[in-house]
């Protein structure tokens, strides 16, 4: 009865299936993982991938931790290389190797095949953010590691299930080398959940449409992404673009490690060399080459139109060069525990401080320089417990043309979402004492970034932190003609006459039941001139308390006055010094 | 309420709607009479012409027949339109000193994961109305900080000189003591009597503060208007002569009394809706359809639900104009699918349809409005699904040429293809859009879409729900009789039932039976003053729920406790952790009977049991619609064009059996039998489409 509709119409019909079947996995994933970095936090994404040739495909995928989406490509492919010739029905495979397509050992990939007829051909999976993997470190940040053995434990690709049989001893290997081995086990079942709702799902769509048709749909979709992408790259104008930016030091002594891009736009193509950037460093603050590529991608998918399908067809107008050796693309064994956060924030900084320079408009600030602390201690029952601090360092949303930044992080981090205090103060021996903007703290801009963070964390039980600053000395910085963010600050044991507060790092200090953790975090950057900011949005956020009336002069030039208690702006005068300022 | 008497009684169902206010009123014998009238801009004015319109088609005056009514169950969008309008009351916050920004924090959460060109919500309590006080809980409810009772005093003194007209409280940890929240209260109370309060412990008193706050706040911004216009349609009411029970529609397909609804805005932002979803359950269980898919196609949006043993499904996960409300309300999933969504050829040269919409004005191009690109309404047109000379009975002409033009101009040049082959291209991808939206209430909640039938209303729901139903391997599809009032016969029908919730912690192991049993009993007592008076309700039936989950989950699902008294005993637990278990494992495909579970809240409902409602059945007629045929024509069921019967909706009656392709025309309603399906009119009125089987239904 019902005529074959157009390829086109067909890509559009299984397209839209299959991202269905993404936030299927995504859904099952949340509601069923233990740790909270899934379940609160939404750090990870799932993902379905197909198996043209020997290269696996991103196809479709659902908003998690966008950070991850490249990330999971490579790993897959790694899996697909390992295991090529011994794929069955039922498998279920991992990988967590920084050094087998990946960003940092935390970071766990899970990838089942189904098959159609004797082919494995679409390859469901799940990149996820794990509480802890084993190594010296509680949650894994080590900011003394000095190889990848010493950021944790390594997994090379592995099968978990093998013919749909579980093995069990592999399992308890995993298991036995992880803190959090309560939690590990459900979130592992969780991700396979996930792969296998979504392997049904794609089974039955093999089945209705054929293999064949399901194949042409996916191609068809891939070369529209591919398409509308060149598209957006054709309007900038041709032209070789350079920025460089910096991370403040690789915890172990070296700093001002350099990240360099230089971006050529050429018709619709998209070249990135990362050429110039600093050698690999001694720190755990190397950036394995799909986490670069990853950042990069993150970067040019925040200045294209978001209904633009993501999968594989974004890459394929760019080329990223990376030199081997350096602190983007570096040979093993360096560790690379922290390249998700830094160097991370500022290869996705470099390229698009590159790119604000031909594509101004498109660009929004979108570094997030995490000062990030983890602290962990005992249960009374002598459980071990690890608190990622979240609430410490969740922000600073950049500006983007025609917007303020808001809210917390900028869309490089979103999708991971923060979770309860409430629930945090149930589950954990912590509570949070504020946590609130606080003023003055942020990239002023003619669109400021989001207003930077106040908050207090205090742990009941004894506690170890570490902390990891990032953004002290090179800040979050502004794009075109804005201001940068203030630096970050942590103060470990604040108020009591231990007190520090942590130049570069702190490892594993130990706090009396009742030590608070201080963090001040900054805002976002923000865009174009501050002088240009309407004085009315100004004085809004003096009102709001997002900007002081000192500030408000400083930063942007406005003249207010207090009239009674009530701050008015005084137009004349701001002209006045607005244009005093300019001419100077 | 005897029906032998001489004089009725009736008990009516309201809905307002942006164009029509629908009445239904039923009678004791089960005789249901409806009609529609303009909706007005005070919708209280509009729901007094039709109750006067209803009264005439009985020969009563208006306050003749208001006297006979007992009951009026109202379903509003006011608070919704509030909220959709950002026309609502001027709010002051006050939260726990620290924490006055998790409103804008939104738990980091943004709609956008990669544009960082998406502004910010619209600030309905904006920083500077956002005022932290001294006070805290900690987790287990203990008083770290005393509430400082001057800084409150301080702060609603500000409230007012800048003309705050509703206050909101939200304090950290409320839920295990609303001491705190109760005082700040009573202090705003004393302040600025005239204030419009809302405590996070009264709206949502459960754990999770981003979730809580914004509740909150959504119910001092809406509150104030929907507590105004109830207040007027009471007296209009009372002036009237009615002094029966009004109790207004709620979002989780329940019902409140007035004073209630009024201060709980926030539970009332789906009553609209609602009415659908309640009429859809009352009609399946009257025909024996106790699994329903509802889809109810809209002018902008398709809307979707599920019924499962005739419980409408509840979400908790609701977000309206960007901000979270963590009320269960019925899980309805919108998506931009409707007659007037616009269909295009984006940058990369792909057919898209919506999400934007050309509404009712200039509306699609067939309305001769002005509007000039194609929407679904156009294609269905083209196809020869809709009838330009009987839309709306008739009422308005549809232009054919106009329908083309926009397809032929905006579709079918610029992709190189015919204009019939644009046109079935629409036609296939709002198609498999809805297919995909009924899939996300579906298999993405774990239940298999082929045991359930497929309820269809809506001007075009009827048109569009037989390929669903091919899609997804339905086998039934169920055209309400009373389509074009379906909300109000909703309303009319709803059980009269509240809800309550309470966080409490704990291990399932070891519960605390005693403490639960007493808030229990607590919930039950609080749901009896929500429900109030109790004169269409003479017996009430509470219904206990707790929400499990595994250690370390954070989602929780929500398990019925079975039990035969009043108490919940360790057996009824047992039998609930291990239901839990076999719940999971269907939601998430996994589940651990040796991992512990824990206890977050118990919910109850409280439920008051009405007389059973009995519609009058007609007899069937003969089996032959031909009475009702008004001709044939062609309709396009894929590239070729088939010679379809048409009928009068109108002029079918019971027992007529249709055999597709046919198309049914009537008022407000357009029904597509697809080629191999078959149709009956049932005793009530329904057009029950039996859905051929192809192939296996697939998910």
């Amino acid at each position: 009865m019902r005529t074959n509709p157009s390829d086109r119409i067909l890509s559009q019909v299984v397209g839209g299936t299959l991202d269905s079947v993404a936030q299927e996995m995504s859904a099952v994933v949340t509601r069923t993982a233990r740790s909270p970095l899934f379940n609160e936090a939404h750090d990870f994404t799932t993902g379905i991938f197909d198996l043209p040739g020997s290269q696996s495909r991103l196809v479709a995928q659902a908003p998690g931790c966008t950070l991850h989406l490249y990330a999971v490509v490579s790993a897959v492919d790694r899996l697909m290389e390992a295991f090529r010739y011994d794929l069955h029905p039922g498998d279920v495979l991992l990988v967590n190797d920084p050094y087998y397509g990946g960003s940092h050992s935390l970071d766990w990939t899970i990838v089942t095949p189904v098959f159609h007829g004797r082919k494995p051909m679409l390859l469901p999976a799940v990149r996820s953010h794990m509480g802890d993997n084993g190594g010296p470190v509680a949650g894994g940040y080590n900011p003394r590691s000095r190889d990848i053995w010493q950021d944790g434990l390594r997994i090379p690709p592995i099968k978990l299930y093998e013919r749909g049989e579980k093995r069990r001893d592999v399992f308890e290997m995993i298991l036995g080398n992880n803190r959090l081995a309560h939690w590990l086990e459900g979130d592992l079942d969780a991700m396979i959940g996930a792969c296998k709702v979504a392997a049904e799902r794609i089974q039955s769509l093999l089945e209705r449409y054929g293999g064949d048709a399901v194949a042409e749909a996916v191609d068809s979709r891939i070369a529209y992404t591919e398409k509308r992408v060149r598209e957006e790259i054709a309007s900038w104008p041709d032209g070789t673009y350079t920025a460089e930016t910096f991370a403040d030091h690789d915890f172990q002594g070296m700093q001002d490690i350099q990240v360099r891009a230089t971006v050529t736009v050429s018709g619709s193509d998209l070249a990135i060399d990362f050429t110039g950037s600093s050698p690999q460093v001694a720190g755990f603050v190397n950036s394995p080459l799909s986490n670069t590529t990853s950042f990069a991608f993150v970067a040019i998918s925040t200045c294209c139109d978001e209904d633009i399908p993501i999968n594989e067809g974004y890459m394929n107008p760019v080329t990223v060069t990376a030199p081997l050796g350096t602190v983007v693309n570096p040979k093993p064994p360096a560790p690379c525990g922290h390249a998700t956060a830094c160097v991370g924030a500022e290869i996705a900084e470099a390229v698009l401080l590159a790119l604000s320079q031909c594509a101004p408009n498109r660009v929004g600030v979108n570094a997030h320089k995490l000062p990030l602390a983890y602290s962990h201690g005992q249960y009374e029952d002598g459980r071990p417990w690890v608190n990622l601090n979240f609430y410490g360092y969740t922000g600073g949303a950049g500006a983007a043309y025609g917007t303020d930044g808001w809210g917390l992080y900028p869309p490089v981090m979103t999708g991971v979402i923060l979770p309860s205090i409430e629930m945090t103060e149930l589950q954990y021996p912590s509570r949070v004492l504020q946590h609130e903007y606080k003023a003055d703290f942020t990239g002023p801009g003619r669109w400021r970034g989001a207003p930077g963070l106040e908050v207090r964390i205090q742990h009941l039980a004894d506690s170890r932190t570490s902390v990891m600053m990032a953004g002290v000395r090179h800040t979050t910085q502004g794009f075109c003609g804005a201001g940068a963010g203030p630096s970050n600050r942590v103060v470990v044991d604040e108020g009591r006459p231990g007190a520090l507060e942590v130049p570069e790092t702190a490892f594993n200090v130990g706090m009396a039941a009742g030590g608070v953790l201080a963090f001040h975090r900054s805002g976002g950057g923000g865009w174009g001139d501050p002088l240009d900011r309407e004085a009315e949005a100004v004085l809004d956020d003096v009102l709001n308390g997002y900007v002081s009336v000192e500030h408000a002069f400083a930063d942007y030039g406005v003249v207010i006055q207090s009239i009674g208690k009530k701050p008015v702006l005084d137009l004349p005068a701001t002209i006045a010094e607005r244009d005093r300022r300019r001419s100077s | 309420m005897n029906a032998a008497t001489a004089y009725p009684t009736w008990m009516l169902g309201i809905d307002v709607g942006g164009t029509f206010t629908d009445l239904v009123a039923l009678d004791g014998e089960g005789h249901l009479t409806s009609t529609k009238t303009p909706s007005t801009p005070d919708p209280s004015v509009g729901v007094m012409n039709g109750i006067a319109k209803l009264a005439g088609k009985f020969g009563l005056s208006l306050s003749d027949f208001l006297n006979r009514c007992t009951l009026i169950v109202h379903g509003t969008t006011v608070a919704t339109n509030t909220l959709l309008e950002f026309s609502g009351a001027k709010v002051g916050l006050l939260t726990t000193e620290g924490f006055r920004d998790e409103i804008e924090f939104r738990r980091a959460y943004k709609e956008s994961v990669f544009s960082p060109r998406l502004p910010a919500p619209h600030p309905i309590v904006p920083r500077r109305l956002r005022i932290g006080v001294p006070e805290r809980l900690d987790a287990q409810g203990g008083i770290l900080r005393p509430l400082d009772e001057e800084a409150v005093r301080e702060a609603v003194r500000f409230f007012v000189e800048e003309e705050v007209e509703a206050v909101a409280v939200c304090f950290l940890f409320s839920f295990l003591d609303p001491t705190h929240e109760r005082r700040a209260g009573e202090i705003v109370a004393e302040e600025a009597p005239h204030l419009f309060v809302s405590l996070s412990n009264d709206v949502l008193p459960q754990i999770r503060e981003f979730e809580r706050v914004s509740t909150t706040v959504v119910n001092a911004y809406t509150g104030p208007a929907l507590q105004r216009y109830l207040e007027r349609l009471e007296q209009s009411l009372g002036e009237e002569g009615f002094t029966g029970e009004l109790y207004v529609m709620q979002s989780n397909g329940g019902v409140q009394n007035v004073v209630q609804s009024g201060r709980l805005a926030a539970g009332c932002l789906l009553s609209g809706p609602a009415g659908g979803v309640t009429a859809a359950s009352f009609i399946g269980e009257r025909i024996g359809h106790h699994n329903l898919i509802t889809v109810d196609m809209g002018g902008t949006s398709y809307d979707v639900s599920v019924i499962e043993q005739l419980q409408p499904t509840l979400s908790t996960e609701s977000w309206i104009s960007r901000y979270r409300i963590a009320l269960p309300m019925l899980d309805i999933h919108t998506v931009g699918a409707g007659g007037g969504s616009i269909a295009w050829v984006d940058g990369g040269g792909l057919l898209q349809v919506g999400p934007r919409s050309a509404g009712s004005y200039p509306g699609p191009a067939c309305y001769g409005r002005g509007g000039t690109e194609p929407t679904v309404t156009d294609a269905n047109l083209f196809l020869g699904y809709l009838n330009p000379d009987r839309f709306l009975g008739g009422e308005m002409k549809l232009d054919a040429a106009a329908a083309e033009r926009a397809i032929r101009t905006h579709i079918a040049e610029p992709l190189g293809i015919s204009t019939i082959e644009a046109a079935i291209a629409i036609s296939e991808i709002v198609n498999n859009n809805m297919s995909n939206a009924i899939r996300f209430v579906t298999t993405q909640r774990g239940y298999d879409p082929r045991r359930f039938a497929l309820l269809a209303a809506g001007g075009a729901g009827a048109i569009h729900a037989g390929r669903q139903a091919e899609d997804l391997g339905i086998e039934t599809v169920i055209v309400p009789g009373f389509a074009p009032v379906l909300c109000a016969l909703g309303d009319v029908s709803a059980p009269l039932k509240v809800t309550e919730l309470r966080t409490r912690f704990e291990r399932a192991a070891s519960v605390n039976l005693e403490g639960i049993n007493a808030l229990f009993d607590e919930m039950e007592r609080s749901a009896r003053d929500k429900l109030g008076g109790g004169k269409t309700a003479r017996q009430f039936e509470a219904r206990r729920y707790v929400d499990l989950r595994y250690e370390g989950e954070v989602h929780e699902v929500t398990v019925p406790i079975r039990t035969r008294t009043r108490r919940v005993t360790a057996l009824n637990l047992e039998a609930t952790v291990a239901q839990f278990h076999v719940m999971h494992e269907r939601l998430y495909a996994h589940q651990n009977p040796g991992q512990p579970v824990e206890l977050l809240n118990l919910r109850l409902d409280l439920i008051g049991l009405r007389d059973r409602i009995q519609l009058q059945e007609s007899p069937f007629d003969e089996e032959n619609p031909e009475a009702a045929l008004t001709g044939r024509r062609p309709v396009h069921f894929g590239a070729k064009a088939v010679q379809a019967h048409i009928y009068n909706g109108d002029l079918l009656k019971p027992g007529h059996m249709i055999v597709g392709p046919a198309v049914i025309e009537q008022w407000g309603t357009t029904i597509v039998v697809y080629p191999g399906h078959e149709a009956l009119i049932d005793a009530l009125g329904n057009c029950m489409i039996e859905v051929r089987r192809e192939r296996e239904g697939r998910l």
